[in-house]
């Protein structure tokens, strides 16, 4: 065979392979997005089910994939948990969340090969790490799942919780991060838990006093700290012969991650070019510098975007013997939360996705380089090899989504004895939207006693057992 | 660049680092001779175990045990009894006629710059531990205390004053506890800035009144500590360099 023959030859060859390729890669990342995606819709599912009140389907969801290893089985835990407290089984919520939490505590700071996968693939192959807001949460709401059944570890949450929010704080701080404040989100609820624990003991208001200035500082809007530090300061915790009803609500649809085309920012695009110049800052064996890895000229970049789900509950009114008492108050905002949270980390998204970009249409350019594809072919090539690839990407949108919208709570000094209570789901204009839950409850002297509510919409469920 | 070297390199680097970033948490028994941990960024054992003992100490050594358990009273208490004639009973006025005095430990309160998070009630059983090591001096249980003050709706603090520290003995009275002292105990502390170096002076307070005669014995241990960002700085204010001083 003459040399011009070969040449002819081996562009058609290459051609064959790269288009084996590109279908092999779209076929991979089709087939294992299938099960992602059929993961996805299935956690969809579960949470519309959990809004309307329907705990079974929403468990029935949740349950094969909190259990599966993949991607999406921390998610989906967090989210069953949620599904457990709701259905008053507070002791396996409390487990479930317990065994999470030392499980992302032992979670390596730095993961390189889920790190090297994810600049193959796309984000959803990093480890899930939850957010900052959400290790505060996930102790906080350990000690409301305490406080709903034996009380025992409550204390204990509740003291994790705030120490969390400081090892945070002092990280950030630490890391001279000059955002710090948006990244480190002080949360009202871990230090409320708190106040009003050691201000049921009796002899600690000093530490009730520290807790609810630091909830105040947190959520300058909860009206009630007021009264709480001037409780704590002066007062005590009720009259002789009352106790003291607290109602802890989780109020509303919590915030959910959706996908969506954000522009690529002079700030991420420095950050990906800064990580690019660190990837191409070496020499080869000659001592000449090797060519870096180019910015590509990308105009949008999937990320995650914050989607709050509608719901009409706004507060629950509190019912005590027929008679309306009040409205819970909001005390943390969890879509807040998740809104500063995302609006911190985007910039190193689009970062991520940029690099992921530019690293795949370098390997794309090297392998139809080394195949001989060269002219309008190469370049066809190329564009359909990169374009197919990056097309199969996704945003990385998994969070514990069934995180309320609010924590609210509501305290009332009630007299001694059994009271006949009614919580009731409550619009924005203060009228009922549905006929509630009653419950009877056991009020002692000078004691606590803790209602847990949860109330995604319409529907209210108490956590409590009957007649706790 | 040899981007198939380069990530063959970087799969086996990641895998090989993948075991050492992986972040296990061990624990072991420590035995009575290792030292406490010092707080990097706030007090710990190392500062308020010695703190309680110190104090403790102390206040404890101002009332020598004597043979005679009938006798058996703080020293400044038998110092007042010599330069004041007594009036009326000896329960009515002193703290004890026979064996220990009763005391009620109120608790701990935290004055200070830092949270001291969970140490507060260990401190609270350390120094209720001590106060029945072999004294003149018998704590009553904590449970009572709490119960004394759920029943009065009375503050700890609310009881320096002389009628709230009657109703309070009255209530644990009732339910079998005369108390002859009060205790309280108060951390707080000193906090001097020197650029990105401080020093933190903590002050644990032990006060104990009697409820029969109002009297006070007051004690107090100090410990400091520096915080440095580095241990040059360490060094530089208070070690080879001793700028402290300024």
């Amino acid at each position: 065979m003459s040399p011009p023959a070969i040449q002819n030859r081996l562009p058609i060859r290459g051609l064959l392979i790269c288009g084996l390729l590109i279908c092999g890669l779209l076929f991979v990342g089709l087939s294992g997005c299938a099960r992602t995606r059929e993961a996805r819709d299935d956690i969809k599912t579960a949470r519309q089910a959990f809004a309307i009140g329907d705990l079974e389907s929403a468990r029935s969801k949740l349950e094969p994939l909190a259990t599966e290893t993949g991607p999406l089985e921390a998610p989906a835990a967090l989210d069953l948990a949620m599904v457990e407290l709701a259905s008053g089984d507070a002791a396996a919520a409390e487990r479930r969340l317990r065994t999470l939490r030392d499980r992302f505590d032992d979670q390596p700071k730095i993961a390189l090969t889920d790190e090297a996968a994810s600049l193959l693939t796309d984000d959803t192959r990093r480890m899930f790490r939850p957010a900052g807001y959400e290790e505060v949460m996930i102790r906080a709401m350990l000690a409301v799942c305490s406080l709903a059944g034996d009380q025992i570890d409550a204390e204990s949450y509740s003291l994790q919780a705030t120490n969390r929010q400081a090892e945070l704080a002092r990280e950030a701080e630490e890391r001279g991060l000059l955002e710090a404040s948006e990244i480190y989100q002080p949360i009202a609820m871990a230090p409320y838990l708190r106040g009003l624990l050691r201000e049921a003991t009796h002899q600690n208001y000093d530490d009730a006093q520290r807790a609810y200035q630091l909830v105040s500082l947190a959520r300058p809007q909860f009206a009630p700290a007021e009264a709480d530090i001037a409780r704590a300061v002066n007062g005590t915790h009720s009259q002789a012969g009352y106790g003291v009803l607290y109602v802890i609500a989780c109020v509303g649809r919590g915030p959910v991650l959706e996908e969506t085309n954000a522009p690529t920012t002079s700030q991420s695009l420095s950050i990906a070019s800064a990580i690019l110049n660190a990837k191409a800052n070496k020499t080869d064996k000659d001592g000449q510098e090797e060519d870096g890895l180019a910015i590509p000229n990308i105009a949008t970049v999937k990320v995650p975007q914050i989607a709050l789900p509608p719901d009409s509950i706004a507060a629950i009114g509190v019912v005590v013997e027929g008679k309306l008492r009040g409205a819970t108050q909001t005390l943390t905002d969890v879509a807040e939360l998740a809104g500063r949270q995302l609006q911190a980390e985007q910039p190193w998204t689009i970062a991520r996705a940029v690099v992921r970009r530019a690293t795949k249409e370098a390997a794309v350019a090297k392998a139809s380089d080394s195949l001989g594809l060269e002219g309008t072919a190469g370049s066809l090539v190329h564009f359909a090899a990169a374009s197919a690839w990056s097309g199969i990407e996704r945003a990385d949108t998994r969070c514990w989504s069934m995180l309320p919208k609010e924590v609210q709570v509501f305290r009332i000094e009630l007299p001694i004895g059994t009271h006949q209570l009614g919580l009731l789901p409550l619009s924005s204009l203060g009228r009922p939207t549905a006929s509630g839950q009653q419950r009877s409850i056991e009020i002692f002297d000078g004691a606590n006693t803790y209602l847990i509510a949860v109330a995604p919409d319409q529907v209210v469920h108490i956590v409590n057992p009957q007649g706790n | 660049m040899n981007y198939f070297r380069y990530y063959s390199l970087a799969t086996i680097f990641a895998g090989l680092t993948f075991v050492g970033c992986a972040s296990h948490q061990y624990g072991h028994i420590l035995a009575q001779d290792d030292k406490d941990m010092v707080g990097s960024h706030a007090a710990g054992a190392a500062t308020w175990n010695p703190l309680v003992d110190e104090a403790m100490a102390k206040l404890l050594g101002q009332c020598p045990p004597t043979s005679d358990p009938t006798t058996l009273q703080p020293a400044s208490y038998q110092q007042n009894l010599q330069s004041e004639p007594v009036i009326g009973s000896a329960l009515a006025t002193g703290p004890l006629a026979m064996g220990p005095a009763n005391v009620c430990f109120i608790g701990v309160e935290n004055k200070s710059a830092e949270e001291v998070g969970d140490f507060k009630d260990q401190l609270y059983e350390r120094i209720d531990s001590q106060i029945n090591v072999g004294g003149p001096f018998r704590s009553i249980s904590r449970r009572m205390v709490g119960a004394a003050l759920r029943e009065t709706r009375l503050r700890p603090d609310s009881l320096y004053l002389p009628q709230n520290r009657d109703v309070f003995s009255a209530a644990l009275g009732r339910q079998g506890t005369p108390i002859d002292y009060l205790l309280y105990a108060n951390i707080t502390s000193g906090t001097t800035e020197r650029n990105k170096t401080s020093q933190r002076d903590y002050l644990l307070t032990l006060e104990l009144v009697n409820v029969h005669t109002g009297e006070t014995l007051k004690e107090s241990a100090k410990i400091r500590k520096g915080y440095s960002k580095s241990r040059a700085a360490k060094w530089w204010n208070f070690g080879w360099f001793d700028q402290a001083d300024g």
